[in-house]
């Protein structure tokens, strides 16, 4: 399993939260939203959309979750659900927006202010090498490299089979990789520019 | 040496979740909490509300809400059609429309704006109650979505070419919403594996499209053309 990273505590969710939440207990459902929100909003300033839209995404996504906990049958695959729910209201933004576009290499500038601010040239490369890529390879890099998924978690919501997204997630990495290479610059080019 | 791709992925992750102040997500998680509460309305007050509210609007609007009624996605009157749904969602009396998504995508598809359809039709199925729990439905999205998607960009013959079977796709569709809407579990698991087998042979349809004709963006084949200024004349979708 790929190592998933921690900046937020409490999540994912464990197991009581969740029952607590589904059953109605509010203090458990805001703490569950609280350690979502931010990781909701990154999934969706990563996967395209302007940073405004991607807020009202996120927020949107925790309108849906806080509307259907009830329904989630099983608390054990909260963290699949939960991003089944995000994965459903990008699809939606695309749908109304068509598709993000896919930027050139040269056109990584940020696109707001508040964006350039935090965006840090240092990740140019990985949001160019990203925007390369169709929705569905960011999607599943992001749940399996940066949320640390297992493939039958996204599976399970995905509605593929394990092996599917196993094989899927494996050409994803592959084409990231290749992308990555090829809009690395040259180590000799930087030197010689400076 | 640079970090792998994969580190640099996670960095970047992280560096968005830092940008999130504290108190946008207090903002976004009391009003996620704040809507459902008031959601839950008491019935008498709810029946008052929806009583006024629709009386008020219907009597002011009751030709537009007429005229609006069959509009498809790409018609004048859709947006119309559209805000009274979310008007009657609002009030309570709104259900999921995901028949009505489903009769527009029939409609769009006999119109031959396929790529649309698909996407109508795909929102119709994620509209359903019992689709985050069903996988056979997410894999039967997924699969109508790289269709509409491969159709929008409209390469030569690939419309023509599955026209009559994306039609089918549809009608399977409507099939699966109207048996969920009729509690009929078995009719829906026979339609929802009708439509899946349909869609999963189309989708490998525009795989192979796309894999002929050679654009492959990331490959270095350059930037692809603007999706808007792409497709067959496509409204914006639903939704």
């Amino acid at each position: 399993m790929s190592q998933s990273f921690d900046a937020q505590p409490g999540w994912p969710p464990d197991r009581s939260s969740v029952e607590a939440a589904r059953f109605g207990d509010r203090a458990a459902l805001a703490d569950i939203l609280t350690a979502g929100h931010p990781r909701l909003v990154a999934f969706f300033r990563g996967a395209g959309p302007p940073w405004a839209d991607a807020d009202d995404l996120a927020a949107h996504t925790c309108e849906a979750v806080v509307k259907s906990i009830d329904k989630l049958r099983n608390p054990a695959a909260f963290e699949g659900w939960f991003w089944q729910i995000a994965r459903l209201s990008l699809r939606g933004w695309i749908r109304k927006n068509r598709r993000p576009r896919r930027l050139p290499p040269g056109s990584v500038a940020p696109r707001e202010p508040d964006e350039a601010f935090f965006e840090a040239e240092e990740h140019d490369l990985i949001r160019a090498a990203l925007a390369m890529m169709s929705t569905k390879e960011r999607e599943l890099l992001w749940l399996r490299e940066v949320e640390g998924l297992s493939y039958e978690e996204i599976g399970g919501r995905l509605g593929a089979a394990t092996g599917t997204v196993r094989v899927a997630c494996h050409r994803a990495r592959k084409r990231l990789e290749v992308v990555y290479l090829d809009l690395e610059p040259p180590t000799g080019a930087t030197d010689a520019g400076s | 040496m640079q970090n792998s791709p994969f580190e640099q992925l996670r960095e970047y992750a992280s560096s968005l979740v830092d940008s999130v102040d504290e108190a946008t997500t207090r903002f976004a998680v009391s009003e996620a909490l704040r809507d459902t509460t008031s959601a839950v309305l008491p019935l008498r007050r709810r029946i008052a509300t929806v009583g006024m509210v629709v009386g008020t609007f219907l009597s002011a609007n009751v030709g537009l809400a007429a005229a609006s009624q069959g509009a498809v996605p790409g018609d004048f009157l859709y947006p119309v059609d559209r805000a009274y749904e979310r008007l009657t969602s609002v009030v309570g009396l709104g259900g999921d429309h995901a028949v009505e998504r489903l009769q527009e995508a029939v409609e769009l598809s006999r119109r031959g704006d396929i790529g649309l359809a698909l996407e109508t039709a795909q929102a119709g199925i994620e509209n359903l109650d019992s689709f985050l729990e069903d996988p056979g439905l997410a894999e039967s999205s997924e699969a109508m979505g790289q269709i509409a998607e491969a159709a929008a960009e409209n390469r030569p013959g690939f419309v023509d070419e599955i026209n009559a079977d994306a039609h089918r796709l549809v009608e399977l569709a409507k099939s699966v919403v109207e048996a969920a809407h009729g509690d009929d579990v078995e009719a829906v698991r026979e339609a929802a594996h009708l439509m899946r087998e349909q869609a999963q042979i189309l989708a490998a349809k525009a795989k192979a499209n796309r894999g002929n004709s050679g654009d492959n963006p990331g490959r270095g084949n350059g930037p692809p053309a603007d999706p808007g200024s792409q497709g067959q004349g496509q409204g914006q979708g639903p939704k």
